[in-house]
C-alpha cells in the first residue's frame, strides 16, 4: 500500500501532469470567485479535453480543479458577504463582519490556511481510510444515513442563537421550502403553482444568493459607505496575522475537516450544508462562541472554510469505491473513469491503487497551489472593501443577479432571488436568524427521502439499529440543551408562565402573521395529495405553525424578549445587550440612520433591482448589465464618466467573455429578441 | 404578439437571405449552430449531445461552428417547450429531448406547450436496438424466471428511481414484488449491493458499464428484458417483456412503454425551419454518427451508436401519439405509482 502511495507521488510529479494540475486550478479559482459558477461547469467544459489525456493527468486537472473552487469562493464571501458557491455561505458570518471592521486580510489569510489544512486533512484521511472504505460504505443503509442527516439538522438549535424558537420557524420553512416540486415517492406536484420552474424543486444558487447577499448588499446600499469604512487598514500583516490565527487552532481545523470529509462521502449531502454544520459544530464546542460568533470571529471563518475543502476528499469515496457520486461534480467524474476504461469498486482499491493514490495527491497539490496563488493576490482583493458603494454595488449587483440566473437559467431563477432576498433581508432586520432556512432547505429533501425509503423497507425496524439510536440520541440532546438553557433563563416553568406584559405590536407581528399565512396556505394545499407526497409537509407544517404560535405569544405579551431589540435605546440594557450577542447571524448596522431614510434608501434599492430586472426583460441581460452599471454609478455616486465607462464595458465583457463565449450558457429570453431575432443573433444574451 | 413575432421573422428572414445570397448551402457559412439539450452537465443526454456536437459542424456546408445549452428543468419538459415556442426558426437551433418528456401533452400535462407532429425530426443517436433495459434480482434468490417470481411466496424487494417499467413488471407481468421508490440515481445500486433491496431494473448496457463484476461474479440474475421487442444479441436466453406479457392489453402497455427507450436521444429542430435547412442537418446528422470520428469517441465513451433518422423517428413519435386513450390511463397511472410524471 505504502508503495503505491509513493509510487502515485512519483506518477503525479511528472511536468506535464503538473502543468495539467495547474491549469485546472486557475481555472478553478475564476469559476470559484463568480457566484453561480463551481466545479460543476467546469468539470462539464474541461471534460473533453481529458479524453486524449492519461488518466493520471485527467484526473488531475478535473480534481484539481474541483478542489480549489472551494479555496478561492471565499473572497467574495468575505469582502462583500456574497458566497462564491454556496459551500460558503457560513463563512460570511463572521467573514463580512471582519472586513467591515477593515480585517479583510486577517479573514481571508485565515480561510486560505484553513482551506488548505482542512483540503490535507481531507485528502489524508482518505489515504488512510482506503483499506476499509468499502466495508463501511456497505454497512452504512438508509436508516443510517437517515439519522446522519437528522443529526444534521439539529444543528439547527445552535445556529438559532438566542431564539431557538425563531430557529425552529426558519428551519420548518427551509424544510417546507425544500419539498417544493415533484415529490420522489408519488411524483405529486407540490406547490408548483403550475409553473415549471418549481417541478424540479427550488435551486439553491438563488436561494442562498437571495439569502444572505441581497441583504447585505441592501444594507450596503442603505448606509452608503464604503465596506470597510473608517477602519484602519493593513492587507499584508493581517494575512499573516489570519494565517497564525488558522494554526493556533489547528485543532478545530482538524474537527471540521473531518466533519467535512465524513459529510462528503455521503451522497446527497453537498457542499451546502458542510460548511454550515462545521459552523455550527465550532459554535458549540468552542469557549465563548456563542458571545462572539457572528460578529466576527476568526473561529468562525476557520471552521466554516476548514470544512468545506475537507469534503473533496470524503466525496470520492463513494465514487472511487462503489460508483456511486457523493455530488454532482463527481458523478462527471465516474464519466471520465468509465472513459479511460477505469471500473468503480473492488479494483481501485486494489489493483488500481495507484490511480486512487494519485487523486488524493491531486486534490492535495491543488489545494497547495491554489492557496498559494490566492495568498499571492489577497492583498490587492482585501483593497476592494476600501471603494466607494457606488462603485462596488453596481458590480457586485450584476454578478450577483447573473450567477442568480445559473441556478436553473430560467427567470424563475430571478424572481426567487428577489423573493428570497426580501425574506432575508426582513429576516435579517427583525433579528431571525437565517442559517437554519438553509439548514432546513438542504437537508430537508434528503431526510424526506431516507425517512420514506427506511419506513418503507424496514417499517419500525430500522429504530432499532445501533448506529442509529446512538446519532439519534446525540441529535435529541443537541435539541434540548438551547431549550433548557431558555427555560432556564426565562426562571423556571413557572417564570415562562408568568409575568406577561401588556400586548406589544410591531413589524415582527406583522412578520409572524405572514409567516403563519404562509404555511396555513401550503398546508391546505397538502391536503388533497397521496399519502406518500403529504405526510411529511403536514407534520412539518402543522408543527411550525404551532411554534408559530408559541413564539408569537411570547413576543407579543412578553415585551422584553431576547432578540426583539430593534431600537438602539434597547441597546444599553445590559440584559439586551447580552441576549442579543446570542444572536448567530449578521445584525444591520445604521450607522444612525433614521427609519425613514432607512425605508426610502431599501426602496430605491429594490427600484435598482427592479429595473435591472426590466431592462433584462427588454433587451437582455447583458445590454442590461451595462446600462445598469452606468445608471447606477450616474445616479447614486455622480461618479466622473471616465470611471463609469471603463467600468460598464468591463462587466459587459466579463459578462460576455465568461458566460457566452467560455461556456456558451444560456440567457434568459428579452422582448427585444422575440420581436426582432436579427438583433438575438447579433448581440450576445438579447 | 404572435403577429409582431411574424413581422419579425419575415424581417430576419428577408435581411438574412439579402445578406447570405439566399442559397441555403451557403446560409451556415460563419454561423453558429446551437444545439439545446434538457439533459444536466456530464448526464447521458449530455454526453451524447456533446460527443455529437464535435462531429456535426464539419458536415453541414460551411462549417458552422456549433455550441451545446444545457437547459435542464420541467424534468425535461422546459427545454422541448423551449425549442417549440422559443427557438430561432432560422435552422441555427436544434434541440435534444429527453425522451420520456416528450409523452409529457399526450399524458395530460398542461406545462407541455408542443406539438409533437411539428417538430422537424432529425434523428437520434441510439435506439435501443442493441441494448435493453433489464429487470435483475440477487441471484441468491431461487426465482429463475417471471414464472417463478409470480408464484413467490413472498413479495420480492424491489428498489426504483422513477421508472415507470418497475410498476408495470408488477402489474402487467404479475411478478409478487414490493416496490420501494425514492431512491435517487446510482444510490439504487448502492442499495442492491449492500442488500438493502433485492432486485432493481437498469439499462443493460449500463450494468455492463458500471457493474460487470456483477455480471462476470453471477452476483444477479436477469429476469426480463425491455427493448425493441427482439431479443439483444448479448441476452439470447432472457425473454423479452412482450413474450411474458399474458393478456393482449398486458402487451400493449409493454409495447407502448418501449416506445419511450426506443426514441433514445432525440433531435429536432423548431416547426418552421426552411425545410432545405432541415434536409442539410438531417444530412449532417447521418454523415456525423458514422464518422469515424464519432465511432471512436462513442467506443470510448461507451455510447451506444444504433442511430435513427428523421422519418424512422418521426414515425415512432407519431404512433406513440395515437395510443388509445385506455391503455394511455393505465400507463399513466402506473407511472404515477412510480413517482414520474413525465411519462
Amino acid at each position: 500500500m505504502l508503495v503505491s502511495f509513493f509510487e502515485a507521488l512519483v506518477i503525479i510529479s511528472d511536468p506535464t501532469r503538473l502543468l495539467f494540475l495547474g491549469g485546472g486550478v486557475l481555472i478553478g479559482l475564476v469559476l470559484g470567485v463568480i457566484p453561480g459558477l463551481g466545479g460543476i461547469v467546469g468539470l462539464a467544459l474541461l471534460l473533453p479535453f481529458t479524453f486524449d489525456m492519461d488518466p493520471y493527468a485527467a484526473f488531475a486537472m478535473l480534481l484539481g480543479m474541483g478542489a480549489v473552487t472551494s479555496t478561492s469562493d471565499t473572497i467574495p464571501a468575505v469582502l462583500f458577504g456574497v458566497p462564491g458557491t454556496a459551500g460558503t455561505a457560513a463563512t460570511i458570518l463572521d467573514g463580512y463582519p471582519l472586513a467591515k471592521q477593515g480585517q479583510a486580510g486577517r479573514a481571508l489569510g485565515a480561510s486560505y490556511t484553513a482551506n488548505l489544512m482542512g483540503g490535507l486533512f481531507g485528502a489524508m484521511l482518505l489515504a488512510v481510510c482506503i483499506p476499509i472504505l468499502r466495508p463501511v460504505m456497505l454497512y452504512l443503509g438508509s436508516p443510517e444515513l437517515l439519522s446522519f442527516s437528522i443529526f444534521g439538522l439539529t444543528m439547527v438549535a445552535v445556529l438559532s442563537g438566542g431564539s431557538p424558537l425563531r430557529g425552529l420557524l426558519a428551519a420548518s420553512f427551509g424544510l417546507m421550502i425544500a419539498m417544493v416540486g415533484s415529490d420522489p415517492q408519488t411524483g405529486t406536484l407540490r406547490w408548483t403553482l403550475g409553473s415549471l420552474y418549481l417541478w424540479d424543486g427550488l435551486p439553491i444558487v438563488p436561494v442562498t444568493l437571495g439569502l444572505f447577499a441581497l441583504p447585505e448588499l441592501a444594507d450596503l446600499a442603505i448606509a452608503r459607505r464604503s465596506i470597510a469604512a473608517d477602519a484602519k487598514f493593513d492587507a499584508r500583516t493581517g494575512q499573516f496575522q489570519g494565517m497564525k490565527d488558522a494554526i493556533h487552532h489547528w485543532w478545530l481545523v482538524v474537527r471540521v475537516s473531518w466533519i467535512g470529509a465524513a459529510l462528503g462521502a455521503i451522497p446527497g449531502i453537498g457542499s451546502s450544508v458542510v460548511d454550515w454544520i462545521a459552523y455550527g459544530h465550532a459554535a458549540r464546542t468552542e469557549k465563548g462562541a456563542e458571545l462572539t460568533f457572528g460578529k466576527g470571529d476568526i473561529r468562525g471563518v476557520i471552521a466554516s472554510e476548514g470544512s468545506n475543502n475537507a469534503k473533496d476528499g470524503g466525496a470520492l469515496v463513494p465514487t472511487v469505491a462503489f460508483g456511486v457520486p457523493g455530488s454532482a461534480g463527481m458523478a462527471i467524474l465516474l464519466g471520465v473513469f468509465l472513459i479511460h476504461g477505469l471500473q468503480p469498486g473492488p479494483d481501485m482499491l486494489t489493483k488500481n491503487l495507484t490511480i486512487t493514490y494519485s487523486m488524493v495527491w491531486s486534490i492535495a497539490i491543488a489545494n497547495i497551489l491554489g492557496t498559494a496563488i490566492c495568498f499571492a493576490f489577497a492583498g490587492q482583493f482585501a483593497k476592494l472593501a476600501l471603494l466607494r458603494y457606488s462603485i462596488i454595488m453596481p458590480l457586485i449587483l450584476t454578478v450577483v443577479f447573473v450567477g442568480a440566473f445559473q441556478g436553473t437559467r430560467s427567470w424563475g431563477d430571478l424572481n426567487a432571488l428577489l423573493l428570497f432576498g426580501c425574506i432575508g433581508w426582513i429576516m435579517k432586520r427583525l433579528q431571525w436568524p437565517r442559517p437554519p432556512v438553509i439548514l432546513g432547505f438542504v437537508l430537508g429533501g434528503i431526510v424526506e427521502r431516507y425517512m420514506y425509503i427506511s419506513v418503507a423497507r424496514y417499517g419500525a425496524d430500522w429504530l432499532l439499529n445501533p448506529v442509529v439510536v446512538v446519532m439519534l440520541a446525540l441529535a435529541a440532546w443537541g435539541l434540548y440543551r438551547p431549550f433548557a438553557r431558555e427555560i432556564k433563563r426565562a426562571g423556571g416553568v413557572r417564570g415562562m408562565i408568568s409575568g406577561f406584559g401588556r400586548p406589544q405590536f410591531g413589524p415582527n407581528s406583522f412578520f409572524y402573521l405572514s409567516f403563519m399565512a404562509v404555511i396555513a396556505w401550503m398546508l391546505s394545499q397538502a391536503y388533497g395529495w397521496p399519502l406518500g407526497a403529504r405526510l411529511a409537509p403536514l407534520i412539518v407544517g402543522y408543527f411550525a405553525l404551532i411554534v408559530a404560535a408559541i413564539s408569537l405569544f411570547n413576543y407579543t405579551f412578553r415585551p422584553p424578549k431576547p432578540a426583539v431589540v430593534e431600537d438602539a435605546e434597547d441597546d444599553f440594557s445590559a440584559q439586551a445587550k447580552v441576549l442579543q450577542s446570542l444572536h448567530m447571524d449578521l445584525v444591520s448596522d445604521d450607522f444612525g440612520i433614521d427609519k425613514k431614510t432607512i425605508a426610502v434608501r431599501a426602496a430605491s434599492y429594490l427600484g435598482w433591482i427592479l429595473l435591472f430586472f426590466g431592462l433584462t426583460g427588454l433587451i437582455g441581460m447583458l445590454p442590461a448589465v451595462f446600462i445598469f452599471v452606468i445608471a447606477y454609478m450616474r445616479t447614486e455616486g455622480n461618479e466622473r464618466w471616465t470611471l463609469v465607462l471603463p467600468c460598464a464595458i468591463g462587466m459587459y465583457l466579463f459578462g460576455y467573455i465568461v458566460f457566452d463565449y467560455l461556456l456558451a450558457l444560456p440567457w434568459p429570453q428579452s422582448y427585444m429578441g422575440d420581436w426582432f431575432p436579427i438583433l438575438r443573433r447579433t448581440v450576445p444574451s438579447m | 404578439m404572435r403577429f409582431l413575432n411574424i413581422i419579425g421573422i419575415a424581417a430576419a428572414m428577408t435581411l438574412s437571405m439579402a445578406l447570405n445570397g439566399a442559397s441555403a448551402e451557403d446560409f451556415y457559412a460563419g454561423k453558429t449552430i446551437k444545439i439545446v439539450t434538457g439533459g444536466s452537465p456530464g448526464g447521458g443526454y449530455d454526453t451524447h449531445t456533446r460527443t455529437l456536437a464535435r462531429q456535426l459542424g464539419k458536415h453541414v456546408p460551411g462549417k458552422p461552428s456549433i455550441i451545446v445549452q444545457n437547459m435542464p428543468g420541467g424534468s425535461g419538459i422546459k427545454s422541448i417547450n423551449h425549442t417549440f415556442t422559443k427557438a430561432g426558426k432560422d435552422g441555427t437551433e436544434i434541440g435534444q429531448f429527453n425522451r420520456n418528456a416528450l409523452f409529457a401533452r399526450l399524458l395530460g400535462h398542461k406545462t407541455a406547450l408542443f406539438n409533437l407532429d411539428e417538430f422537424n425530426w432529425i434523428g437520434s443517436t441510439a435506439s435501443y436496438s442493441d441494448n435493453a433495459w433489464v429487470v435483475i434480482i440477487r441471484s441468491e434468490l431461487p426465482y429463475k424466471s417471471i414464472e417463478d417470481l409470480r408464484k413467490a411466496p413472498k413479495p420480492v424487494v424491489f428498489g426504483n428511481v422513477r421508472s415507470v417499467l418497475i410498476p408495470i413488471t408488477k402489474e402487467a407481468l404479475g411478478a409478487n414484488i414490493r416496490i420501494i421508490e425514492g431512491y435517487e440515481g446510482s444510490q439504487l445500486n448502492l442499495a442492491f449491493e449492500r442488500g438493502e433491496i433485492d432486485g432493481m431494473g437498469t439499462g443493460y448496457s449500463n450494468l455492463f458499464r458500471e457493474h460487470p463484476n456483477w455480471l462476470k461474479d453471477k452476483k444477479v440474475r436477469i429476469m426480463v428484458q425491455f427493448g425493441s421487442g427482439e431479443r439483444i444479441k448479448a441476452l439470447k436466453d432472457v425473454p423479452t417483456a412482450r413474450e411474458v406479457a399474458v393478456s393482449q392489453d398486458d402487451k400493449d402497455l409493454v409495447e407502448f412503454s418501449e416506445l419511450a427507450l426506443t426514441l433514445g436521444y432525440p433531435f429536432a429542430m423548431p416547426p418552421g425551419v426552411p425545410k432545405e435547412r432541415v434536409e442539410i442537418v438531417r444530412k449532417a446528422f447521418i454523415a456525423a454518427v458514422s464518422d469515424s470520428a464519432y465511432l471512436a469517441e462513442a467506443k470510448k465513451a461507451k455510447l451506444e451508436v444504433t442511430p435513427r433518422f428523421g422519418d424512422k423517428l418521426e414515425a415512432a413519435v407519431i404512433k406513440a401519439a395515437k395510443a388509445p386513450q385506455s391503455l394511455i390511463a393505465r400507463y399513466k397511472r402506473l407511472a404515477g405509482e412510480s413517482g414520474d410524471k413525465t411519462r
